[in-house]
């Protein structure tokens, strides 16, 4: 009985160290947050940094990408499998593609057992943000808050800190930000809407002129001499007869066509043609809550920096 | 004539429907991919000698009497950036050569950099430590652009060696492209002795 006791004990007190450990993590469970919202670009899943400080850090890298198109992924775990920051982010980024197709994708890593830090830069970044600039950041801002254990601190001021130097890049922009995007669907529609717009212009043009030309000789435009309309009420329809006359070549020609039949108000039933276009843009509007992001394939060729604290 | 012409014809057709089959367009572009892949690694390591100067002389600001070492590793990057490769004409000696001379090198910078351990007003220097980032970037590229490389190689060796296409590989001029190897000396654990 003693035994069995000690032996629960143990495996109790085993089960609630690796507890207060924390997850080890690899690439392949690291909650990658950014693919569920697109606005969370801090992945936290120890808990590690405060609410308040992620929203802020979230705040930041998303306007980051709004304006300058440069993904983030902001990591700070406990622990990573293999303890090495710059292996395991370089595994990170090239595994989901962080970063657009100019490659401007960001991780900073921070693993608070194993202590380490990395800041990687994708390949189209690392002119922005060189590793000698990663590097200042590093041992100006965070290190010496990683010292002191105020984690908070040290992901809050580098976040804000890589922020102004990227967006103080006037050469870094960003084709595909959802503005630009936006403004640029904008575009195609205006300009999908104009073509259209000359085409049935030009269509109804070319198909008036070619109705009220003479078949025989080509004369623009034949001269209506009469007209009548027949009504077949048991149908409901009206048949109309346009009678032309060519003042050229005396041809005459007849043109008809069928209505539905008046109903007092100057337009024959048309068909409702506008339900289905109300029904069409009604349901267009963005959906509730957030959607999420996704990697644009961005490769990381080793650049940045990082270290031990 | 007429006869001539759409038998013309149709042998350039058969010939293009064969050279598609047995993928000499997909050689190609496999065998540019790895000139790619080493250009990039030739970069990389050109990256690293630019910046040798520059360490070096910032060292020698606080470590004048480390000559010897500091010689070392100018003579290293010397000798190394004397080798370049023709991706065309990458022949196994030529890779070891070239290889050797680069492993000259990183083996010349691992010492200097120890050797600054040993002078914390040095490493103190905020410019020998983002100049130690640049260099430590650079290795980290150089290891990333040799990985590509050797994925470049192993896809195009992988295509070249495969049935039906080693048929005509070689008929081509598409020869099997030797991979960068671990350096000499790291398949073994180095032994920690107290």
């Amino acid at each position: 009985m003693k035994k069995a006791f000690c032996l629960f004990l143990l495996i109790w007190v085993c089960g609630s160290t690796q507890f207060l450990q924390g997850e080890t993590y690899t690439v392949d469970n690291l909650p990658m947050v950014y693919l569920q919202d697109r606005t969370k670009h801090v992945v936290n899943p120890d808990g590690i940094l405060s609410a308040p400080i992620v929203q802020q850090m979230d705040s930041l890298l998303y306007r980051l990408e709004r304006q300058k198109g440069v993904q983030s992924v902001v990591a700070v775990v406990e622990r990573i499998e293999g303890g090495d920051c710059y292996e395991f982010a370089l595994t990170l980024g090239n595994r989901y593609g962080v970063g657009n197709q100019q490659n401007t994708g960001l991780i900073i890593l921070l693993s608070t057992q194993d202590r380490c830090y990395q800041i990687l830069t994708g390949e189209g970044l690392e002119g922005t943000l060189p590793d000698a600039i990663c590097r200042r950041i590093e041992n100006r801002i965070m290190v010496p808050f990683l010292k002191t254990e105020d984690w908070d601190q040290a992901m809050l001021q580098t976040v804000a800190a890589v922020c102004g130097v990227i967006e103080g890049d006037d050469t870094l922009l960003n084709p595909g930000s959802d503005g630009q995007r936006a403004r640029g669907r904008g575009n195609h529609f205006f300009g999908l809407a104009l073509c259209i717009a000359v085409a049935a212009i030009g269509w109804s043009w070319y198909s008036n002129r070619k109705r009220n030309s003479c078949p025989k000789c080509g004369t623009y435009p034949m001269k209506r001499y009469h007209s009548r309309v027949e009504t077949d009420r048991l149908n409901g329809v009206e048949h109309h007869r346009e009678y032309f006359r060519c003042p050229k070549c005396g041809h005459t020609e007849c043109h008809s066509h069928d209505e539905p039949l008046d109903n007092g108000t100057g337009f024959g039933g048309f068909p409702p043609i506008a339900g289905p276009f109300h029904r069409g843009f009604g349901g267009g509007g963005p959906g509730g809550g957030f959607t999420g992001g996704d990697f644009g394939g961005g490769s990381f060729g080793g650049g940045g920096s990082g270290g031990d604290f | 004539m007429k006869a001539k012409t759409w038998m013309t014809t149709a042998i350039a057709l058969v010939c293009m429907v064969c050279l598609n089959s047995c993928s000499y367009n997909k050689m190609v572009e496999k065998d540019e991919a790895v000139s790619t892949a080493w250009s990039n690694v030739e970069t990389q390591y050109q990256r690293r000698a630019d910046l040798i100067p520059n360490l070096v002389s910032t060292v020698k600001g606080y470590a004048a009497h480390e000559s010897s070492t500091l010689e070392a590793v100018v003579e290293a990057r010397s000798k190394a950036t004397q080798i370049t490769i023709d991706p065309a004409h990458l022949t196994p000696e030529k890779l070891a050569e070239y290889q050797q001379a680069q492993g000259a090198v990183t083996a010349a910078l691992g010492k200097l950099l120890a050797v600054t351990e040993n002078y914390p007003q040095l490493r103190a220097n905020e410019n020998f430590s983002e100049l130690q980032a640049q260099l430590e970037g650079t290795e980290n590229r150089i290891t990333e652009a040799r990985r590509r490389y050797n994925e470049a190689v192993q896809d195009y060796n992988v295509l070249i060696r495969s049935f039906p296409n080693n048929l005509f590989a070689g008929m081509f001029g598409f020869s099997k492209k030797e991979k960068f190897e671990a350096a000499a000396g790291t398949e073994t654990a180095p032994k920690v002795e107290f």
